[in-house]
């Protein structure tokens, strides 16, 4: 049993942090403009997202220390500020667009307006992390996040021609009036969404929540290489939908509810009953992760007791700031801005900090301190190192990118 | 020599004026064009997702409550394209025509949507099922004003 | 570098600074922000580790490291606040954290105490254990 529970850190984290709304909404948005033309950066992401998650696992269950919390002593006070800042701002961003998320299901569910479910989501979600225990916050959010697999239902329900499918696939290029700018835009995205920093945060400050020690490393890797994969599935699913359905007819998605309908009208009242849920489970799961993950990265730099594993009396600085960061998030979304938007901006902008994140865990990784013997091989270094390469690529690019095609026009 | 060179450099000034002033449409022209073929196909992928929205809500593969918020949601984006469009002034005599059309057809299809909006509300399935067709018109003459405003000159 | 305590040699940019300072219980005080070295003795011995924002604001670049040192001052109840400070001698262990066999007292914890006595410590639940 807690062999399957253990499996769900790795469940929750991939779906509820590999399909967040920024999966959901990026994702759908790229399939009914492009096909599956993408898919091939989407595969890219999978990939990377794996590849640095398993070495910050092993770190952390190595040396008991994790991510960030190693950051300030790799890179120096001054450049793990300037990480801290980065990667603070771009997880309250993201934060604030899963609220929005979480609101937006209410939305879809009840027909009421979303702002009036905002002040409501925001007491749950921080009740859920003020009380409820940091597993079983897992298994719930990790097993109810796998209703999702319906897009790939509807997928299949379709009957799609498979063979014109692949070959979409297999031609990563710009269609109709799309042009390469905006291609590049949205593959910086894809990038952005799969890769979000507080991914790499939560898995391995999860793996002192959850006191992994050696004994847990192989666990950690199943989790990694089933966890992400799957979620790479989902995503590309919910691309193959809204291509099957929007693309032909000229839809451009910009909504959630454009998000959710294909699956209304392939599999009915009962899938859309299962999507919201899932959608549900997802971003909540995932405004939890961002919530603890903007504790983890202030506390972690300034050394300060943090972790859900002790009493809040004993992390006050930390349940501190992640009241505040909540607050803070669902002030923006009063604003009235549009929760899609804020999720369209924050994938980019992950993208723009990803390099704050990765480099560090590549070097900790080298480092026999904290790695033990179980440094990075050749294999894992030649895959490090070509991933920081299309990072730092990316990194550079997106905001000119943004400015040049008016943010995918 | 200076003086001659001053004298033909303001030849050539006025020339250029001269030209220009005769010559077809101007850069801001293009901008109408690229504006109408954008607002187009905006309100065209609203149109269309109406038309899912509707078709999905009448073979009760979905609830009231979530079709009225996409197709108030759809409302809500055609309002906001027709009146970003229309609110530009055309720079010439050239852009007045494709502005007038694409005006028209904004205005047209937006209304369609409320209109569409209300039966909903009012769970009013015959006048959903009118509307329908209506709706699929005006998405594909939106669609043959993107063409031609694509391919102006 | 020495370490008076251990008497071994360390690089102790390395493996001293910046690292995180836990007690003998595992709990979580704070990083070293600085290091107080005797330089008069060959090799050099660190005295002490150095540890809150009047440690860490000076290594801050120019006018960040002065906003930093010069806030705590001002919240500081004694007008001329040094870092605090742990000696050489209470660290017990190293290895990728600094461990101490010290408590912080809750005064250097400065805005910890605060928020866990007027904020955090009254919401109800707060005592309870989670796991």
């Amino acid at each position: 049993m807690k062999k399957l529970f253990a499996f769900t850190l790795g469940v929750l984290t991939a779906i509820g942090g590999f399909v967040d709304i920024g999966d959901l909404v990026t994702n759908a948005l790229v399939g009914a403009r492009f096909g599956l033309h993408l898919v091939l950066i989407t595969l890219l992401g999978i990939i990377g997202i794996c590849v640095y998650a398993e070495m910050s696992g092993r770190v952390v269950a190595t040396s008991g220390r994790p991510t960030f919390d190693i950051i300030r002593e790799r890179l120096g006070p001054r450049t793990g500020f300037v990480a801290l800042i980065g990667s603070f701002l771009v997880t309250a961003l993201t934060l604030t667009a899963e609220l929005g998320g979480v609101s937006l299901t209410f939305e879809l569910a009840t027909g009421l307006n979303y702002m009036l479910f905002v002040p409501f989501v925001l007491v749950v979600v921080w009740l859920v992390l003020w009380r409820v225990k940091f597993t079983t916050m897992e298994n719930v959010f990790g097993l109810l996040g796998l209703f999702l697999i319906v897009y790939a239902v509807a997928v299949w329900q379709a009957h799609p021609d498979w063979g014109s499918l692949a070959h979409q696939v297999t031609q990563p290029r710009p269609i109709g009036q799309e042009t390469w700018p905006t291609y590049w835009y949205y593959a910086i995205a894809l990038f952005g969404a799969a890769l979000t920093p507080y991914e790499v945060f939560f898995f391995s400050s999860g793996g002192v929540e959850e006191h992994w020690t050696r004994r847990d490393l192989k666990e950690a890797r199943v989790n990694v290489f089933i966890g992400f994969p799957l979620g790479g599935i989902l995503s590309i699913s919910i691309a193959a939908i809204c291509a099957l359905i929007y693309l032909p007819r000229g839809i451009e998605v910009s909504t959630l509810g454009q998000t959710v309908l294909p699956i209304a009208f392939q599999l009915g009242q009962l899938g859309l009953i299962v999507v919201i849920l899932g959608i549900f489970a997802a971003t909540f799961g995932a405004a939890l992760e961002t919530a603890l993950s903007a504790g983890y990265t202030i506390a972690q730099y300034f050394g300060w007791q943090w972790g859900k594993y002790v009493r809040p009396r004993e992390a006050p600085r930390f349940h501190a700031l992640i009241i505040f960061t909540l607050i803070a998030g669902a002030m923006i979304l009063l604003t009235t801005v549009d929760p899609v938007k804020v999720t369209e901006y924050s994938v980019v902008f992950s993208a723009v900090a990803l390099p704050l994140t990765y480099f560090p865990i590549l070097v900790v990784a080298n480092d026999r301190r904290y790695a033990g013997n179980y440094v990075n091989g050749w294999f894992s270094n030649t895959l490090g190192l070509i991933f920081l390469a299309i990072i730092v690529v990316a990194s550079v690019a997106a905001i000119p990118l943004m400015i040049w095609t008016r943010a995918g026009q | 020599m200076a003086e001659l060179r001053r004298t033909t450099a303001a030849a050539a000034a006025l020339l250029a004026v001269v030209l220009t002033g005769c010559a077809g449409p101007t850069i801001r022209d293009q901008a109408v064009y690229n504006q109408a073929d954008k607002s187009a196909n905006a309100m065209v992928s609203e149109l269309r997702t109406v038309l899912v929205a509707t078709k999905t809500q009448l073979a009760n593969r979905s609830w009231w409550r979530y079709a009225d918020v996409v197709v108030t949601d759809s409302e809500t984006a055609a309002t906001s394209i027709q009146s970003a469009f229309t609110s530009r002034q055309p720079p010439s005599r050239s852009s007045n025509r494709i502005y007038a059309d694409t005006s028209t057809a904004l205005s047209d299809a937006a209304e369609l949507i409320t209109q569409m909006r209300v039966a909903l509300r009012q769970r009013d399935v015959t006048t959903m099922e009118k509307l329908r067709p209506e709706i699929a018109k005006a998405a594909t003459d939106l669609e043959s004003l993107e063409t031609r405003a694509r391919t102006q000159p | 570098m020495n370490d008076a305590a251990n008497d071994q040699s360390l690089h102790a940019n390395l493996e001293l600074l910046d690292h995180q300072i836990v007690t003998l219980e595992g709990r979580m005080v704070g990083k070293v922000d600085d290091l107080e070295i005797d330089l008069t003795s060959d090799p050099p011995i660190v005295g002490a580790i150095l540890m809150g924002p009047q440690a860490r604001g000076p290594r801050y670049p120019g006018l960040l490291g002065r906003f930093v040192v010069s806030v705590h001052k001002r919240m500081h109840e004694d007008p001329d606040p040094q870092p605090y400070r742990i000696p050489a001698s209470s660290i017990t262990d190293i290895t990728t954290a600094v461990e101490v066999a010290r408590e912080v007292p809750e005064s250097e914890r400065g805005l910890g105490l605060w928020v866990r006595e007027q904020f955090i410590g009254r919401i109800p639940g707060s005592s309870h254990e989670t796991e």
